[in-house]
């Protein structure tokens, strides 16, 4: 057994959207969502 | 205690094992093929440790079991929520014309002649200024048609946004998604001066096969000059950083590997590789036409020699993070896309028609939001049948609500490898997340020691 990856606290998962969030909290989260979700403007035909 | 309704088992046929992650937690566990039959046991019975307690322990810690009182669903719904109504972050996507000077093969748009006007200019500008302190960040997105055609209006209200953040003390961070023909230095130099940084920009690889799907309307392969472009863009300020995307099929796939080849060694760092399959059901598309085998290695390739090649790829264990709290930016309510002609819209992969149009600004600078067509796209059932069941859903949140909207059929919309999906969604979908765990191995362990 391995523990590659552990759980994240759900406070830290809603943290970029909280009341107090700071802006570095919130950029980061933009872009680490754009980097795992691909939450980008897509140019794809996707019809 | 119960088993989580989003362990997600992967078998590792490398090893016998299996990979057991937690796609509403994030957690990821490797277990060895001695291990796998005990695993599975308590994930079935969770109170039958039978001498197994080491093993319970660690699946109690990383959460694939849970108590009997957490309600899973009840999560998910939350994040939904509150990314839903997140007003720290304002999106704003701005298109100067719908018109484009390429006519690329797979382009889902109808590209008409249109520019944007003073009035629209000045009520964005309007609104800009008393919309943008009410929010900490503001991604300002240029997207179009071909956002260059519109130059200087990009110019103009980026100057006036950046102006606006500086007094207000917002972050504002623009981009642009541009074919890059028209990036010459003189535009570059005023978009960067602007505080434009963040760019992307599409070569379907090399000339010989990106010439063949992204052309000019009169039918010229336009690779020279993109490419001495983004190259040209890069020497221009420190600052930027390019996403270059790969929009690939079975005629460009294995093509790109020469284009990485192709650009100057000192600028690769501040590009990030993108490799991105084209969707559809047409002799284009690249998952009608490809064995997902085959994406999958060429994937693990094309990044793996991307990142040998000094390129910024975007790999690892952070992709696998939890937290996708939309689907996508349109069901944010804080986000808008405001059309050449004052039009609001809400999803990008549109036609752009007025009778579509979720509002429209005014030239006093207010939003007139038609509330029924706008709480289409963030109200409403949160998530469709099938979805609720579906042990992927804190990746991917529900899915395409355009997809839902116009299917109208609760989860029959699904489709694992959309553009948003999660990376992590398409690893699975294209049976490599064994591939990706065994190359994450080494950064595994500084990950596993900074949590």
């Amino acid at each position: 057994m391995k523990v590659i990856m552990k759980p994240e606290e759900e406070k830290k998962v809603l943290e970029p959207v909280s009341k107090d969030a700071k802006p570095e909290v919130i950029r980061e989260s933009v872009v680490s969502k754009a980097l795992c979700c691909v939450d980008h403007l897509c140019g794809c035909n996707s019809n | 205690m119960k088993a989580s309704k989003y362990n997600v088992i992967v078998e590792d046929p490398a090893t016998g094992g299996v990979l057991l992650y937690n796609s509403l937690y994030g957690s990821l566990t490797a277990w060895s093929k001695d291990e796998v039959a005990i695993v599975n046991r308590l994930l079935a019975f969770p109170d039958a440790a039978n001498g197994n307690g080491d093993i319970q322990q660690v699946l109690r810690e990383q959460k694939h079991l849970i108590e009997d009182a957490v309600d899973e669903m009840a999560i998910i719904e939350n994040r939904k929520r509150s990314g839903v109504a997140d007003s720290n972050r304002l999106d704003v996507i701005i298109m100067p014309t719908l018109d484009c000077n390429f006519a690329c093969a797979y382009c889902y748009e109808t590209h008409q002649a249109s520019s944007m006007s003073d009035d629209t200019e000045r009520a964005i500008k309007l609104w800009l200024s008393h919309e943008m302190p009410k929010h900490t960040v503001v991604l300002l997105h240029w997207f179009g048609g071909e956002p260059l055609l519109g130059f200087q209006r990009v110019v103009s209200i980026t100057e006036h946004a950046t102006a606006v953040a500086l007094r207000s003390g917002t972050c504002c961070v623009p981009h642009m998604t541009t074919n890059g023909f028209l990036l010459d230095q003189r535009r570059a130099t005023a978009l960067t001066q602007a505080g434009v940084h963040n760019f992307q920009i599409t070569l379907d690889g090399p000339p010989d096969t990106h010439d063949r799907l992204r052309v000019l309307k009169n039918g010229r392969g336009t690779f020279r000059q993109v490419f001495e472009n983004v190259v040209g863009l890069m020497h221009v300020d420190d600052r930027v950083r390019v996403s270059l995307r790969v929009n690939f099929n079975q005629g460009n796939l294995h093509s790109i590997p020469t284009l990485l080849e192709m650009f100057p060694g000192d600028i690769r760092s501040r590009l990030r590789v993108v490799y991105e399959p084209i969707f559809g059901r047409c002799a284009l598309s690249a998952s009608d036409n490809l064995p997902s085998e085959e994406i999958s290695q060429a994937m693990a390739q094309y990044y793996t020699i991307a990142e040998q090649l000094g390129y910024d790829v975007v790999l690892g264990l952070s992709n696998l993070s939890a937290g996708k709290l939309v689907y996508c930016y349109a069901e944010r309510d804080n986000q808008v896309i405001i059309n050449y002609n004052g039009d609001l819209h809400k999803c990008s992969v549109s036609e752009f028609r007025t009778e579509d149009r979720v509002g429209f600004i005014r030239t006093d600078g207010s939003l007139v939001r038609d509330e029924q067509k706008w709480s289409l796209w963030t109200d409403g059932e949160l998530f469709s049948g099938a979805c609720r069941s579906c042990s992927y859903l804190p990746l991917c949140m529900g899915g395409c609500r355009k997809t839902r909207l116009e299917q109208r059929g609760p989860g029959n919309c699904c489709a694992l490898t959309p553009t948003n999906a999660s990376y992590l969604l398409k690893q699975i979908a294209y049976g490599r997340f064994p591939n990706l765990v065994r190359q994450c191995d080494q950064p595994t362990a500084a990950n596993h020691d900074k949590s």
